[in-house]
């Protein structure tokens, strides 16, 4: 559903991105891991057509992101790093827009939005301004954004930053409870946050694919956090170096 | 088509939950209130002293020489065409550069709405709380119709030169929005281009030929004076057709190109 190759970005001098390769199988829910700074947003990005790429190529929902990027967007569901959420709206207002800019008809709005209130657990600021809640709930609208529309594809950046660890144990609930129907790709830095909501992660470091590796659930924490420190080892004690 | 409306819907409704519209809407009246009342007062102290005039000597058909429509409602007009250049530019500041602030840029550019939709929406919105200003235009025409006599035909050209102006400014206002994330810059960016446009014409007297014409060609209050005097004139028209053409040409432009310039 998510095929990557050989992804190139460059922001001035400096490669964001060079030469990310990974694919991601219907029904799957990966992880995209990697240090800060390590090309994740930027690679979400392009995959979510808001920024183009300098090389490769990357397919989304079996269309290409440049030279058919409205077939991806209408497969997509996507949380940006900071959630796209208007301020001065109400919960049930602003989900009610993104349904219909995502070409969900007019009487299926209001249960697409009944559903994804009730799914991320806003039942009971739905009728508040956005500009009102707290980070937590803002993210949780911003999640709610990009699942009303039930897009086969969806893409979050960070999904859980900000959230308490209540809200996080709920959000990892939604996450799971997507797999099968949905192909789920979310970044994070948390690890056992991606141990437990995963079945693959693939770790970038530096623009590139440091590991693609198959996470067991049970037991796996530990053994990612090793792999995910040698992998992006370089970097860390360069940076310090530098 | 229910994509345009649902982003008319949404920038209608951020502009009236925010206090900055209101805030415009009500300063807007009372300068124009202001401009009104001045220039009926005048009106009523020179038909007084012409009255006075007219009886000395005699020449009832003096008065028949001054005009409410010369006098007041087309300098109204004009003044009104003034203030567009102030207050316009504080209601389309935020258009597109608090969407670029706030983030929400990244939720229109990942929908599957192209960016010609995305201007459609965002300035038909706009127009609708801008337009809101002829209507507070209209009001103090209203009160002239109510209780004066003035000729009705340069009345509603004056109210269409609003509305086209308006049109016109806010194309150029949403444009300027489109190229910055911050407000104030959109706002200070607009205004000056509008004052420009303004004052332009000032040295075309003493210019000459081709320099004069095109001078005079790129002035606002130059296409605004025939429809304030009751002249409906297709250059006129188009002056302002071409303007909201190229405002809303540059929104779209730099809407669809956001994602091959590297933010």
């Amino acid at each position: 559903m998510i095929d990557v190759l050989a992804l190139e970005k460059r922001y001035g001098d400096r490669a964001a991105l060079d030469g990310v390769t990974f694919r991601v199988e219907r029904g799957e829910i990966v992880g995209f891991l990697g240090p800060n700074g390590a090309g994740k947003t930027t690679t979400l990005r392009i995959l979510s057509t808001y920024l183009s790429a300098d090389g490769g190529r990357a397919r989304v929902a079996d269309h290409d992101v440049t030279t058919a990027p409205m077939e991806v967007r209408r497969k997509l569901g996507y949380l940006p790093e900071h959630p796209p959420v208007d301020l001065d709206q109400t919960v049930r207002e602003y989900l009610g827009f993104c349904a219909a800019l995502r070409n969900v008809p007019r009487r299926a709005r209001r249960t697409a939005v009944d559903g994804v209130v009730d799914r991320c657990g806003l039942g009971s600021v739905a009728g508040r301004l956005i500009g009102n809640l707290s980070k937590g709930f803002r993210q949780r609208v911003g999640l709610a954004q990009a699942l009303v529309h039930a897009p086969d594809v969806v893409i979050l950046d960070e999904p859980t930053v900000g959230l308490d660890p209540h809200q996080i144990r709920e959000i990892r609930e939604l996450i799971r409870s997507l797999a099968g129907d949905h192909t789920v790709l979310l970044s994070s830095h948390i690890l056992p946050e991606v141990a437990m909501t995963c079945s693959r992660v693939v770790v970038v470091h530096r623009g590139r694919v440091a590991a693609d590796l198959a996470v067991d659930a049970g037991a796996a924490g530990g053994g990612l956090e090793e792999t995910f420190l040698r992998v992006t080892a370089a970097d860390a004690s360069e940076e310090t170096s530098a | 088509m229910s994509r345009i409306f649902a982003l008319v819907g949404r920038e209608i409704r951020s502009q009236i939950y925010a206090p900055v519209a209101w805030v415009v809407w009500t300063l807007f009246l009372l300068l124009a209130g202001w401009f009104f009342f001045s220039l009926t007062y005048q009106f009523m102290v020179v038909v007084d002293n012409a009255a006075a005039y007219a009886e000395m000597m005699q020449n009832r058909e003096m008065l028949e020489h001054l005009n409410l429509n010369e006098l007041v409602v087309s300098g109204l007009f004009g003044n009104l065409l003034l203030l567009f250049v102030f207050f316009v530019p504080v209601l389309t500041m935020r258009a597109f550069a608090e969407e670029r602030k706030q983030g929400t840029d990244e939720l229109l550019l990942t929908a599957p709405i192209g960016a010609g939709e995305v201007v459609a929406g965002k300035y038909l919105g706009l127009l609708a709380v801008t337009g809101a200003l002829v209507l507070g235009a209209a009001f103090y025409v209203g009160v002239l119709l109510r209780f004066g006599d003035p000729e009705k035909g340069p009345i509603v050209t004056g109210l269409l030169g609003l509305a086209l102006a308006v049109a016109a400014l806010t194309a150029l206002g949403f444009a300027v929005s489109c190229l910055t994330k911050s407000q104030v810059v959109a706002a200070v960016g607009s205004f000056v281009l509008f004052l420009l446009l303004f004052v332009v014409d000032w040295p075309a007297e003493s210019a000459e030929g081709v320099v004069r014409t095109a001078l005079k060609a790129l002035s606002l209050p130059g296409h605004f004076q025939g429809f304030a005097k009751g002249a409906v004139s297709s250059v006129d028209v188009a002056y302002f057709v071409s303007l909201a053409a190229l405002g809303l040409f540059v929104a779209r432009t730099t809407i669809a190109s956001q994602r091959w310039r590297t933010p």
